[in-house]
């Protein structure tokens, strides 16, 4: 019932946008979306392990990933205010009811427990995000928006037929259940031959949402050309989006008997991910194409992770989380860049330290961060992450570390290039930046720094009940 | 009744990856929504009046009626009437279904389905390789959104072999958001070919390091 409430209500709010376009109607009916978000976010974890709707569960994966999304959503708001202050009627209607669109549809993505059901929310994901990636209707966004729409639509309708396809072939009949739960059953019959096909539709179609190898580009592409709020929302919130989807899956299938072949194609996958990033990483000529890369190079971690057992889900958790975080404020960072310096290009832009230092400093902050140095929580992440390919991963220890320090390297070359580097031809305009703009990034970047000491119980718990963890575990970076 | 079914379908498949008029895929895939329709009918393993109606309305109204109209304004809109000169040509293509013909019946052989005939799985595989292939060798991006339709006809397939019959709100999800996808993949086509001058894939590769 709650659900149904948040459902009518978001679409209620977003109909009521193009009933009354203009800017301050528009902003109430946002931020009362953004209020019932927040709430219902809340009210979910009071009704933990509960249905609602037959189809939807609050359990631990949605509620970790309910809170991300409110956080984000709500600074994603407040930086689209800005951002479409000078925007029209028409346009600013479309991009605030995609953007209600957009985080139902996440919701249901998050929550659902059945396949089907998942599928259908995807899918409404790649839709409702198609205006904010077009927002500015350049050649370059209309680019971007139909290769984003067009290779998901495609990427999806693979992976539904990868579903498809195995549980045909455990020849369930009509009698069949596409609940999560009930394909780990079915799942456990199968002939590994139809399974290990399956699995490998279902990576390949979510590739496109997960943004890892090999459907990655179109989420460069799509970070690229969107505002930059966007940007951010699409790189915390819809990526995720992609992993819940996709992680239900692999949790239907893991136990069963190809396990070890998957997590020899998840390792494989992430490290490809990693090649990626590390090689255009440095040839990325744009500061927000260099952020997108270093999206792949966390869901190839991410992935690397799930490939580890129950301790690497709960490493996969720890960085999905933390990156969120840092990669949101990262992105809004990027975009209060782009006021001063006009530009994202690398090679026409500079001297941002001394143009803009608190958006420097904070930019600076940011890289350290994203790159997890310390005392960033994504050094929480990765060191365990290390930890356990210490122990008889060896080879791919050292790959990643290689890999790494590569991306590492260009994460730090580019940004230094914008940040020190020469001014060229700009003309800069700080004075139209209040410190109130900074105030999000701040917060995210506080929580990633703050996480890597203490992770509230609350959470911890969460991560402990996904990963099927003991119950109480908790890896402290203070008792190593 | 069902084999003639399978092989008109077949052959619908072969020739839509064949002809160089794309007029004529919004034919194949108008004839495509009625042997859909028909093949539905016949597998349903239990009858019901609102399954009925929605297979009907997932077939006749949706593939036979509303996407050929819609395709059918696209090319109104856009001017467009054959595929590219570059693309592959029509006999090529041939032959590479045929390679795909014998792909699919290796596969539904090899990869038998329990409760699911071989001819109807080869029928399956051979819908998605088709729209996989129109995607992969077609230059204008009108036969991309034929592609992408065709891809969604295997998960037609694909659903009625796994024989699970799913409540109506959950068939009306399935079917809208396929709806949507193709009402905006349209209006994205139509405005890429007024901003960008042409429909061929290489007005899209701007966007690169």
């Amino acid at each position: 019932m709650l659900l149904a409430i948040y459902f009518i209500a978001g679409i209620i709010l977003s109909g009521l946008i193009f009933i009354f376009p203009w800017r301050k109607s528009i902003n109430v009916f946002t931020l009362v979306f953004i209020i019932v978000q927040v709430l219902f976010s809340i009210l979910a974890f009071t009704r933990k392990d509960q249905s609602d709707l037959s189809y939807f569960t609050y359990d631990s994966l949605s509620l970790i990933f309910l809170i991300i999304l409110s956080l984000v959503s709500s600074a994603t708001f407040f930086h689209s205010i800005i951002y479409t202050k000078d925007s029209g009627h028409r346009q600013r209607a479309f991009f605030y009811s995609s953007f209600i669109l957009l985080n139902i549809s996440l919701t249901g993505v998050y929550t659902t427990n059945n396949l089907i059901v998942s599928w259908i929310f995807v899918e409404l994901t790649t839709l409702s995000v198609a205006y904010l990636i077009n927002h500015h209707g350049t050649a370059n966004s209309l680019e971007a928006t139909w290769k984003y729409i067009f290779i998901c639509s495609v990427g999806i309708a693979l992976a539904y037929i990868g579903i498809l396809f195995a549980s045909a072939s455990s020849g369930i009949g009509s009698t069949g259940d596409m609940s999560f739960n009930g394909l780990h059953n079915i799942f456990a019959k199968i002939n590994p031959v139809y399974l290990k096909m399956s699995f490998i539709l279902i990576l390949a179609g979510y590739s496109s949402k997960l943004e890892v190898f090999p459907l990655y580009t179109i989420g460069i592409d799509a970070n690229y050309v969107a505002p930059s709020p966007v940007s951010a929302f699409l790189s915390s919130a819809l990526v995720n989006g992609g992993f819940v989807a996709f992680f239900r899956v692999f949790l239907a299938m893991t136990g069963t008997i190809i396990s070890i072949w998957i997590n020899h194609v998840l390792l494989i996958t992430g490290i490809l991910s990693l090649v990626v990033a590390a090689i255009y990483m440095q040839k990325a000529t744009n500061l927000k194409r260099v952020f997108a890369y270093s999206t792949v190079e966390h869901m190839g971690l991410v992935l690397i992770a799930l490939s580890l057992g129950k301790i690497g889900i709960y490493i996969a958790l720890l960085q999905i989380t933390f990156h969120s975080f840092i990669k949101s404020g990262l992105f809004y960072q990027t975009g209060l860049l782009h006021r001063v310096l006009k530009s994202y290009k690398l090679y026409k832009s500079g001297g941002y330290l001394r143009l803009n230092p608190t958006g420097a400093i904070i930019l600076i902050i940011g890289v350290i961060l994203i790159t997890a140095i310390p005392p960033s929580a994504l050094f929480y992440s990765e060191f365990l992450l290390f930890r356990e390919l210490g122990n008889g991963h060896g080879v791919i220890f050292i790959i990643v570390a290689f890999l790494l320090t590569l991306i590492f390297y260009g994460i730090f070359l580019k940004n230094s290039k914008i940040i020190i580097g020469e001014s060229g031809h700009i003309h800069s305009d700080i004075s139209v930046i209040p410190i109130s703009e900074y105030s999000t990034q701040i917060l995210f970047f506080s929580i990633a720094i703050v996480l890597t000491f203490y992770i509230p119980g609350f959470l911890n718990n969460l991560f402990v009940s996904v990963s099927g963890l003991n119950n109480g575990f908790l890896f402290s970076i203070l008792n190593f | 009744m069902l084999i003639l079914l399978y092989i008109l379908f077949g052959i619908s498949l072969v020739y839509i990856a064949a002809t160089e008029k794309f007029k004529h895929y919004i034919q194949v895939y108008t004839i495509q929504g009625i042997l859909l329709f028909g093949m539905a009918i016949i597998e349903l393993k239990s009858f019901s009046v609102i399954n009925l109606l929605f297979i009907l309305a997932e077939t006749i109204i949706f593939k036979s009626i509303v996407v050929p109209k819609l395709l059918r304004k696209i090319l109104q809109r856009t001017g467009i009437h054959n595929v590219h000169k570059m693309s592959l040509q029509g006999n090529y293509t041939v032959m590479i279904m045929l390679v795909l013909l014998g792909i699919s019946l290796v596969l539904a052989h090899v990869l038998h389905v329990p409760y699911v005939g071989e001819v109807y799985m080869m029928i399956a595989y051979l819908t998605l390789f088709t729209g996989l292939l129109l995607i992969t060798v077609r230059k204008l991006l009108f036969g991309h959104l034929v592609g992408f339709l065709i891809i969604e006809n295997a998960v037609f397939l694909f659903s009625i072999a796994i024989g699970n019959e799913f409540p109506l709100l959950v068939n009306t999800g399935i079917l809208l958001d396929i709806f949507v996808a193709v009402l905006i993949m349209s209006m994205f086509l139509t405005r890429i070919g007024h901003k960008m001058g042409g429909f061929e894939v290489e007005t899209l590769s701007k966007l690169k390091d």
